[in-house]
């Protein structure tokens, strides 16, 4: 039979029905491999078939998907449970339990020598660092002495003794007062430790009334300050430092500590 | 039911080679009211008729390796096993097997009305059109695909000679292949 005559017989319709008998249905088999047309006519029947099918589907109840999901799970899992039982024991040579025990040696002797030299290391960098903060403050004071210097020695500098009220014999201070840029710096350091709560403030005596100078500071951080920069002033017949509450600069000052006449 | 992922039969069949779960799922979303319609027509119980899906699909999963592309359509091969899985059942319950295919009242419209069936496919052409398919030719296609029955059963069922069941059976196949394609 040739590939149009295996088609009209019909052959090829109970097979994809169901009828063919088995040995029809090996014969259809093979006539598939050997012509394409036979194969091509089995897919347009099955194809056909599957339609008519999809006309008549009957959706079934959702338990039945997971009824079937949940067999098919169980079955899955089994063989799994299987191999693990099978699991084998694998012997070690003797060279490479010393291999392995060398090893473990090496890594806690190197474990050791990690932690003792990270510490070194950890004091190392602390020491430095305060030495570094040490080696700043000298520099920082160095800095502050060599401008003091250089006021006090400034050509310009006008040095004014402010001495002090007979109340209070122990207080002393310094003024320089730059001839060419106004500029008023003053050396605290010899006023007495001002109490607690109160600040020293500066004035300058202009037309016989006191001018506000600006409040001194007499210590940063509980070490002293000298030499420090004031307000400016163009003209004054006196400067004077004033006991003062704490607080912003007042208008008139209250206690005079220190005076002194240009 | 809206699918979101669609495969194609070559693809489903390597995934489900691979024993893909997700490819299983898909397959079953697919097939799974069309392969329950035949069984349904076949066992005419909806309890059983799922009861025996159940078992095909498990027996699909299981029996996967020995589909063979060469031999012919997925369906055609998950079609084959859920029947002879049906016809199993149906002997083992001592079915007797009864021909209403031809009646009215077994009919694609009359289950249709009953809210049974899914429109999954857009019938209502075809099945206008199959209205016209000659009762005989879907008496023969139906008795063979959705009853199971044996050529030799056909024969006595219809009144024609054995020698004709081929011969009536491809012209009533072309007759539906030319509704289907018409569509």
């Amino acid at each position: 039979m040739n590939a149009q005559e295996i088609i009209s017989s019909g052959i090829l319709e109970l097979y994809c029905t169901g009828l063919s008998s088995a040995a029809e249905t090996a014969e259809v088999i093979q006539w598939a491999k050997k012509y394409p047309e036979v194969a091509a006519e089995i897919e347009a029947i099955q194809s056909g078939l599957e339609d008519y099918a999809r006309i008549h589907e009957v959706e079934p109840d959702t338990s039945v998907k997971e009824k079937i999901f949940a067999s098919i799970k169980i079955e899955k899992e089994a063989p799994v449970a299987q191999d693990s039982s099978k699991s084998k024991v694998y012997s070690i040579s003797p060279a490479w339990k010393y291999m392995a025990a060398a090893s473990v040696i090496l890594l806690i002797g190197s474990l050791y020598f990690n932690f003792t030299f990270y510490s070194k290391y950890q004091s190392a960098n602390t020491e430095l660092a305060s030495t570094q903060s040490a080696l700043k403050q000298q520099k920082d004071l160095a800095d502050n002495m060599h401008s003091d210097m250089g006021v006090m020695t400034n050509k310009n500098a006008m040095p004014v003794s402010l001495a002090p009220m007979p109340d209070v014999p122990d207080a002393a201070a310094r003024i320089y007062w730059m001839q060419n840029t106004k500029e008023v710096y003053i050396d605290p350091s010899n006023l007495p430790k001002a109490p607690s709560g109160k600040q020293y403030q500066f004035w300058a005596i202009v037309d016989g009334k006191p001018v506000n100078g600006g409040i001194i500071t007499t210590e940063i951080n509980g070490k002293k300050v000298y030499v420090q920069k004031m307000k400016s002033f163009g003209s004054a017949q006196a400067f004077a430092v004033s006991l003062e509450d704490a607080g912003p600069e007042k208008p008139v000052p209250t206690k005079v500590m220190v005076m002194g006449k240009i | 039911m809206p699918e979101t992922i669609k495969y194609t039969e070559e693809e489903l069949v390597i995934m489900l080679q691979n024993r893909d779960q997700q490819a299983f799922s898909y397959l079953y979303d697919n097939y799974a009211a069309a392969l329950n319609g035949i069984i349904y027509r076949m066992v005419e119980d909806r309890e059983l008729s799922e009861d025996i899906l159940q078992e095909a699909f498990v027996k699909i999963w299981n029996n996967f390796s020995s589909y063979d592309t060469g031999k012919g359509r997925l369906f055609t091969w998950m079609l084959n096993i859920t029947r002879n899985l049906t016809i199993d059942t149906m002997r083992s319950k001592g079915y007797k097997k009864q021909a209403k295919i031809s009646s009215d009242e077994n009919s694609v419209s009359n289950l249709t009305d009953d809210g049974r069936i899914t429109e999954r496919f857009d019938a209502m052409g075809i099945r206008k059109q199959l209205a016209n398919l000659k009762p005989e030719q879907k008496s023969i296609i139906d008795l063979a695909y959705f009853n199971g029955y044996t050529q030799d059963e056909i024969s006595k069922e219809m009144g024609i000679p054995l020698g004709t069941v081929k011969t009536r059976m491809r012209a009533a196949m072309l007759e539906l292949r030319k509704m289907l394609e018409n569509k």
